[in-house]
């Protein structure tokens, strides 16, 4: 025994004519709350691979701590449940060593904006072909409601009993200010087609795809989107036919704005503007540099490294 | 005021806060909380209490919370904090730092046991990790000693022949979370027990300089060495803290070492937290029936109390070391230093390491009789054993 896991080693032995189907992907049943947003988050997730039909045992779900990073325990793939704010570091590692691999990072607000901050800005930067799933509930659920970074300003927690003093950080906002971001959307939970497409929108972008999904958490923040949900109106969808179109829910959501993904300034505007729920993708830039190709290794004919190593020798000459 | 049923998390956070107000003269107090499990409640206490004077600062991290109260101490706060496991864990940087600035703050903290995998349940690796810094470390096996040790915890911390910060640690979920009659100290009698904090090296108007800048290593070795002394008064200090404690609140916060039945105990069971209540039990049962056993509680773990240890194992040929931690590739920490403590002194002596309830296993009276069996019968010493793991039962 050197770490509790399910093995997969059973489904790399079959040949490789598989077809898969949601169910495939299913681990032992979730334990979040009854009603949780994680579960529809899951939903979409198996949905996805199922869509791409996605081998379990070449794709990596890493998170951190928290209710939303037991996500690799429900998914029938790789896992690691790291530790608390450091999901991204590891998703690095295993995304640079095995680049054939599908690497999904999840983690939760506290995860992600607040003790793990530093490595969402850098991972950003790196802009490593993967998928970054924030979770966002705006509050710290697994230990039992406590202010996070996106907590409401004035909203009463275990510790802040007096309501949050500061304003919440916008996760959009900051990733859309990070040098070299390349991919930035906005989903809820609630709205399985919008949440579906835009999993895959996310999946199918080349560099990092950070896609915050606004999640329900009944048992800690159990009014926080309450009106969104029953007022469609509140929700704003941002269409552009390169952006992310969910099928079939225009007939509810009808209020869109138009916005190119392309538009970077637009999409901090939209970002920053607090007066409507926005939904939908933000920016979309594959032109920006990836970091497995920037640390790519050349490829040299063997007379290029006899002179490379030539000419460092010629560094030792007496 | 009266005695209350509350959890051992409770006692802690209430304790905390009442040693931070009563420091509200002076320049008040600063906790910096971070959440992690099993210790939340005692930070969740903290920021709920009405403080005249100072801020509860949550931050984003248990670095960041330890940063905090490094920066307040300097001003002169009484600052304090709480946390567990990972969060130990990631901590470490500035609790270094908080020790080698000499800084008296004072960290309650939950033993758990340190991931991954991932487990909550009781274990002493977390705080033992940090033996090699300079913080005093006392461990609680109920809430009365919760609460009764932080209050002490300020009052040596502070004192000018110490400086040094002070590591009070309960067991998970078994005291944390567990209610019990606990008398608390009320405002007024913490305000008498606690001078007001005066801090040596606190920023000040008329010296401003910058601290902690690169040296040769002699001045390294010096403050190193100074820190050490300062370790070395600690009995003294303490005698002199718990003296006051019993002056004011009429109750003995207890000693660095309680001993029970060692006087003629030719067996001896070292135990700390809630492991020396369980064997205490055993012990006291098997007295009863007539063995020579007898049992060393240890409360202070920083600075070993090695003197005190060698006495009251005098009688003592054989001598069993109960440890719910493990270091790797060596056995047990107090195992380690137990030995130490009699080398050079009691070559004779049979001092054999048990390692249990590690990952929070339950740590039964039937374990502890096991031990005892066991030690009984040993001529010498072997490699620590794995008192949980009935190697018959993983072969088969
Ligand atoms: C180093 C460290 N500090 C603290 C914790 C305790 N902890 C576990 S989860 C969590 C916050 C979880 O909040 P979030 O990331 O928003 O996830 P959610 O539970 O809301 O999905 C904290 C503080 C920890 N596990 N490790
Ligand atoms: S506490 Fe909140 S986030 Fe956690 S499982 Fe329950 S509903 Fe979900
Ligand atoms: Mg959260």
């Amino acid at each position: 025994m050197i770490m509790p896991s399910c093995s997969l080693l059973h489904l790399a032995d079959e040949d490789d004519d598989r077809v898969f189907e949601m169910g495939d992907y299913e681990g032992p049943i979730a334990r979040w709350c009854s009603g949780c947003g994680d579960h529809s988050v899951l939903t979409a997730a198996q949905r996805l691979m199922a869509d791409k039909q996605l081998k379990p045992e070449t794709t990596v779900f890493v998170s951190g701590i928290g209710c939303s990073s037991r996500f690799p325990h429900y998914m029938n793939t790789y896992g690691f449940h790291g530790i608390h704010g450091r999901a991204l570091p590891v998703a690095t590692g295993v995304k640079l060593s095995r680049p054939e691999l599908d690497v999904f990072a999840v983690m939760g607000d506290g995860d992600c904006v607040s003790i793990g901050a530093g490595h969402w800005i850098h991972a950003t930067r790196y802009n490593l072909d993967m998928v970054a799933l924030l979770l966002d509930n705006n509050i710290y659920g697994l230990t039992k409601k406590q202010t996070s970074p996106t907590t409401p300003r004035g909203y009463k927690s275990n510790t802040q009993p007096r309501g949050s003093y500061l304003l919440p950080m916008n996760p959009l906002e900051a990733t859309l200010g990070v040098t070299n971001a390349s991919f930035v959307a906005q989903t809820a939970e609630w709205i399985p087609a919008h949440l579906f497409a835009t999993l895959k929108a996310a999946y199918e972008h080349r560099g990092f795809a950070f896609v915050r999904v606004l999640q329900r958490c009944p048992h800690f923040m159990p009014d926080l989107f309450t009106d969104a949900v029953k007022t469609p109106d509140m929700i704003e969808i941002l269409d552009h036919p390169e952006g992310i179109r969910a099928a079939g829910i225009e007939k509810i959501y009808k209020n869109t704005t138009r916005h190119d993904p392309a538009d970077l300034n637009r999409a901090r505007e939209l970002a920053e503007d607090m007066s409507a729920i926005r939904l939908g993708l933000f920016f979309r830039d594959e032109s920006r540099p990836r970091y497995e190709e920037t640390r790519a290794l050349q490829k040299r004919t063997a007379r290029e490294k006899m002179d490379l190593l030539n000419e460092d020798f010629d560094r030792y000459a007496v | 005021m009266p005695v209350e049923i509350v959890t051992g998390n409770h006692a802690a956070g209430y304790t905390l806060a009442v040693a931070g107000e009563a420091n509200r003269n002076a320049r008040g107090a600063t906790c910096g909380i971070y959440p992690i499990t099993p210790q939340t409640e005692i930070v969740e206490k903290v920021a709920a209490f009405p403080f005249t004077k100072g801020r509860v600062v949550p931050v984003e991290s248990e670095h960041s919370a330890m940063g905090v109260v490094i920066g307040a101490s300097l001003g002169g706060a009484r600052a304090f904090t709480a946390s567990s496991s990972n969060g130990l864990a990631y901590m470490v940087e500035n609790i270094m730092v908080a020790g080698f600035y000499r800084l008296p703050v004072v960290m309650v903290a939950v033993n758990r046991t340190l991931g991954p995998p991932w487990n909550i349940w009781s274990d002493q690796g977390d705080t033992l990790m940090l033996r090699d810094f300079p913080w005093i470390q006392l461990y609680c096996s109920d809430n009365q000693e919760v609460s009764d040790l932080t209050l002490m915890a300020f009052r040596l911390a502070e004192d000018h022949r110490i400086l040094l910060p002070v590591l009070v640690s309960m067991d998970a979920f078994i005291v944390s979370h567990t209610q019990q009659e606990t008398n608390l100290p009320s405002q007024e009698l913490a305000d008498q027990f606690l001078p007001e904090l005066d801090l040596p090296q606190r920023m000040r108007h008329d010296d401003p300089k910058t601290l902690g800048g690169m040296v040769w290593p002699d001045t390294t070795t010096t403050l190193r060495m100074e820190a050490h002394e300062a370790m070395l008064r600690v009995p003294e200090v303490y005698e002199e803290c718990r003296q006051a404690f019993r002056d004011v609140f009429d109750r003995d916060p207890g000693a660095p070492i309680e001993t029970f039945h060692t006087d003629d105990a030719e067996t001896i069971l070292v135990a700390s937290a809630t492991v020396a209540t369980t064997a205490r039990d055993v012990v006291r049962r098997r007295r009863a029936s007539g063995e020579k056993v007898g049992l060393v509680k240890m409360r202070m773990f920083r600075p070993f109390p090695e003197e005190a240890l060698r006495t009251a194992c005098a009688s003592a040929s054989r001598v069993g070391v109960l440890d719910r931690d493990y270091a790797a590739g060596l056995g047990g920490v107090w195992w380690q230093d137990t030995r130490a403590a009699f080398q050079g002194h009691r070559e004779d002596l049979v001092i054999q390491d048990y390692l249990l309830g590690i990952g929070g296993g339950d740590v039964t009276p039937e374990t502890v009789d096991r031990v005892l069996d066991d030690l009984g019968t040993r001529e010498k010493a072997g490699p620590p054993e794995w008192a949980d793991i009935r190697r018959e039962e993983v072969l088969a």
